[in-house]
């Protein structure tokens, strides 16, 4: 049996274990007994959704403004964090360097390993329900996210331009500002970009903690049993990620072409 | 009184413990200009690496190498970024991180009518602001030439520099490279594979083989 093979069957197994520890079987997917009739109820009223159009523009301006104020965090956080856990930042350096670089990535680690949602709980105990706690609940674990994902765009990035400016004697920091960094900007942006759409439904999400995004409307109107109205807010969060990642692919395009 | 730039006696060079230039006699007179002829494989790159002191037993610092301008076969430029900008980066050795950031983002008139005025020499100067990428595989050449020129280096080194140019381009390019070497009083050696322009512009051609040295001399 090849190495491919091996590693398939692997995957194959452990997931069938998953599923029979977990007791999952195929009938628990189709609704039973109230459930049917509340599915009927909610699919029935994705064709007469009713908008409140003022909280509608309310709930999509918070929405919007928490996550680019997070993704904006975040961003600044990540690229100084990424070019350190680099390992072409440090390339040439002695051991001093590589630890510090240990140190950063595993505070990058940490950052991310928490979810936006673990650490929303944990700022609304810290800080109370302040748009600053949903944009650093936001904002922490993207950085981290992000940072990881730059330093290995960072480091996969073409070595010939800093081979060449090597050759005419130009240092270390030149070598990575002016012959790497430049060439990986491009993928970087776009992952940001990505990001910012993730970030959208991240802050649609913290609404189910009480922020006054998307989500807060969504649970108010579904914990009501208003299911047109909690269609009329799941269009406009599904609107507003298809315009965002309209715009954010043009500016892909015109950054990576 | 000797006047050498390139000193090489009964020079060998190792990469991962392979062989791969044997002894190696090579005298270079300041200002002096030569051809290196040979087929794929026999050590032409390795030896104008080595001359650059990035590899083998004699590296250079930083300050010497930014005396020796090098333009690689495969052009090696950033690639999202302008023209302009990959041609000052030939003087980053010579400049400190501060100087060159500040020179990368924000070029004088007089850095961007020099560039211009060599990318005129080498036939781009239309392309001064354009995206290095968006340019063809010998405009891209071109440019790489032009950061070497930008440079003034005290010695120039080339790898196969017009192999990506039609006969007539590379022609002209040998012919600006040749004359701006005679007029700086540049030590000059590039690696070609055309021998009628290596004989055509080098009265002293070195050719090699299998990493050794078989010829040195005027073209036969």
């Amino acid at each position: 049996m090849s190495n491919r093979a091996r590693i398939l069957l692997s995957i194959a197994i452990a997931s069938l274990a998953a599923y029979l520890y977990l007791g999952i079987s195929v009938r628990e997917l189709f609704p039973r007994g109230n459930g049917i009739e509340i599915v009927q109820q909610f699919a029935a009223a994705a064709l007469g959704p009713e908008a409140n159009t003022q909280n509608i523009l309310m709930a999509l301006l918070v929405t919007v403004k928490y996550a680019v104020a997070a993704i904006t965090l975040a961003f600044a956080l990540a690229l100084p964090l990424s070019v350190i856990a680099s390992s072409s930042f440090w390339s040439g350096c002695g051991i001093t360097c590589h630890v510090l670089r240990w140190v950063v990535r595993s505070f990058i680690a940490l950052m991310r390993s928490v979810h936006e949602l673990l650490w929303a709980v944990l700022l609304l105990s810290a800080m109370g329900l302040s748009p600053i706690s949903a944009v650093i609940a936001i904002a922490i674990p993207y950085a981290g996210t992000l940072a990881k994902v730059f330093s290995d765009i960072i480091d996969e990035s073409s070595l010939k331009a800093e081979n060449a400016l090597n050759s005419i004697g130009a240092s270390r920091w030149q070598k990575f500002f002016f012959g790497r960094l430049p060439q990986a900007i491009p993928d970087i942006l776009s992952y940001a970009f990505y990001r910012f759409e993730c970030a959208l439904r991240s802050s649609a999400i913290l609404g189910f903690f009480g922020f006054p995004t998307l989500g807060y409307y969504i649970k108010l109107e579904f914990d009501n049993l208003n299911y047109a109205k909690v269609w009329a807010y799941l269009y406009v969060l599904l609107a507003m990620v298809v315009v965002v990642e309209y715009y954010s692919m043009q500016l892909r395009r015109r950054f990576v072409a | 009184m000797t006047d050498l730039a390139i000193d090489l006696q009964h020079a060998d060079l190792y990469l991962d413990g392979k062989q791969i230039l044997h002894d190696i006699t090579l005298q270079v007179q300041h200002g002096e200009c030569i051809a290196l002829l040979g087929p794929s494989g026999s050590g032409k790159t390795s030896l104008l690496r080595m001359l650059n002191g990035v590899i083998g037993d004699d590296l250079k610092s930083a300050e010497q190498r930014s005396h020796i301008g090098f333009v690689h076969q495969d052009h090696s430029l950033v690639p999202n970024v302008r023209v302009s900008n990959n041609v000052l980066m030939g003087r980053l050795g010579s400049l400190s991180f501060w100087q060159s950031l500040k020179m990368q983002l924000r070029p004088g008139k007089k850095e961007l009518a020099a560039v211009h005025a060599i990318l005129e020499r080498v036939g781009i100067a239309d392309k001064l602001f354009e995206r290095t990428d968006s340019l063809s595989g010998g405009e891209q050449q071109r440019v790489a030439l032009a950061r070497a020129l930008y440079q003034e280096p005290q010695m120039l080194l080339a790898d196969e520099p017009v192999a990506s140019l039609d006969a007539s381009r590379a022609r002209k390019i040998i012919e600006v490279l040749h004359a701006t070497a005679h007029e700086e009083n540049w030590t000059f050696v590039v690696s070609l594979h055309d021998e009628a322009l290596a004989s055509e512009f080098f009265p002293r051609i070195v050719r090699l083989e299998g990493g050794r040295i078989v010829s040195d001399g005027a073209y036969v």
